[in-house]
């Protein structure tokens, strides 16, 4: 698995264009399993998710990123433009490992 | 004022001197660790935005593109073609090393676009939903690399600025305090010392020129 893409049906299409294998989700469960699956072996390669399933495991998400083991996590917007509000990396950053980065920080 | 609970002795003295030294030259390598990594971050966090921009570009027209495609040929024709494509790619996972942190470098090299399924049937957005996807997956190799980074460098930076804080706030006055602890009672035992001896040295001499006196009175006698 180079690339590996977790989304609804018709993002999920466009990148079979691509040539991406990928796991059509419609709910929390399904996107549970799914994610779960896709990082159970920790095979290197990069797994595409769409910001609503981002949004829906949240809480996985976050651990898997903090581990920081493959695959490795890129979060892309969906066609539908779902999502489009986001938090910034930062946020995320000092939501979850409890830093704020700043320019001067002294 | 917290101190260690140690005896005051001259031997321990010396330790914690050398503890003490210790400790502020680690805190100050820590202190420049950390200025490093905040910078890294930062530096990461600039192109990470970049990246994502990009991603946002890339994306709108590849789903601009596909939401034609899906207009003029169907869903399910669509899906069709697309079962039949199938890209080789090859993914080599390194790791790079900058400020003690490794992280990954990725390098995803894909085969170049190429038609794979017949004229018939098909028209040009399939060719371009293809072309516009391919692109997008090249960059968003390039953001799971950087975000990667990102969440390393995060981690890493918490621990050193944990280290730094332990250090300034704890290990560092505990070691001061307890070093002007063992300083003054070792000054007062020094007085006392001091003082014993000067009494002993006073008695002695007493007892001497007494011992003299009675010397002399035994000859006397």
């Amino acid at each position: 698995m180079a690339y590996h893409i977790i989304g609804d049906a018709d993002t999920v299409l466009g990148f079979r264009f691509a040539g991406v294998t990928g796991d059509v989700v419609e709910d929390v469960e399904q996107a549970r399993a799914a994610f779960a699956k896709a990082i159970e072996n920790h095979e290197p390669g990069i797994l595409l998710i769409t910001r609503p399933v981002e949004d829906m495991l949240e809480a996985e998400v976050t651990a898997h990123r903090l581990e920081s083991t493959p695959p490795y996590l890129a979060v892309i917007p969906d066609i539908w433009g779902h999502g489009q509000k986001r938090r910034s990396l930062q946020e995320m950053i000092s939501e979850a490992v409890g830093i704020k980065i700043v320019e001067s920080d002294k | 004022m917290a101190r260690l609970n140690i005896a005051p002795t001259k031997s321990n003295q010396i330790a914690l001197k050398r503890d003490l030294r210790m400790a502020t030259q680690g805190f100050s390598l820590l202190e420049q660790k950390r200025e490093i990594l905040v910078m890294e971050l930062m530096r990461m966090l600039d192109r990470v935005k970049q990246v994502q921009q990009e991603i946002k570009t890339r994306s709108d027209k590849a789903y601009a593109t596909l939401r034609q495609a899906l207009s003029y040929n169907g869903y399910h024709h669509l899906r069709n073609i697309a079962s039949g494509i199938h890209y080789e790619r090859t993914f080599k996972d390194g790791t790079r090393v900058s400020a003690g942190v490794r992280y990954p470098s990725l390098k995803v090299t894909q085969s170049e676009f190429h038609s794979q399924f017949g004229f018939v049937g098909t028209d040009s957005l399939v060719d371009q939903t293809m072309e516009d996807f391919l692109k997008l997956t090249e960059t968003a190799a390039r953001l799971a690399e950087l975000e990667t980074g990102v969440w390393l460098l995060a981690r890493e930076l918490k621990k050193t600025q944990r280290r730094v804080n332990a250090l300034e706030h704890i290990f560092i006055p505990n070691y001061k305090d307890t070093l002007h602890f063992i300083g003054e009672s070792l000054e007062g035992k020094e007085l006392d010392s001091f003082f014993t001896m000067k009494m002993v040295k006073k008695r002695l001499e007493n007892s001497d020129s007494t011992e003299e006196n009675n010397g002399k009175g035994g000859e006397e006698l």
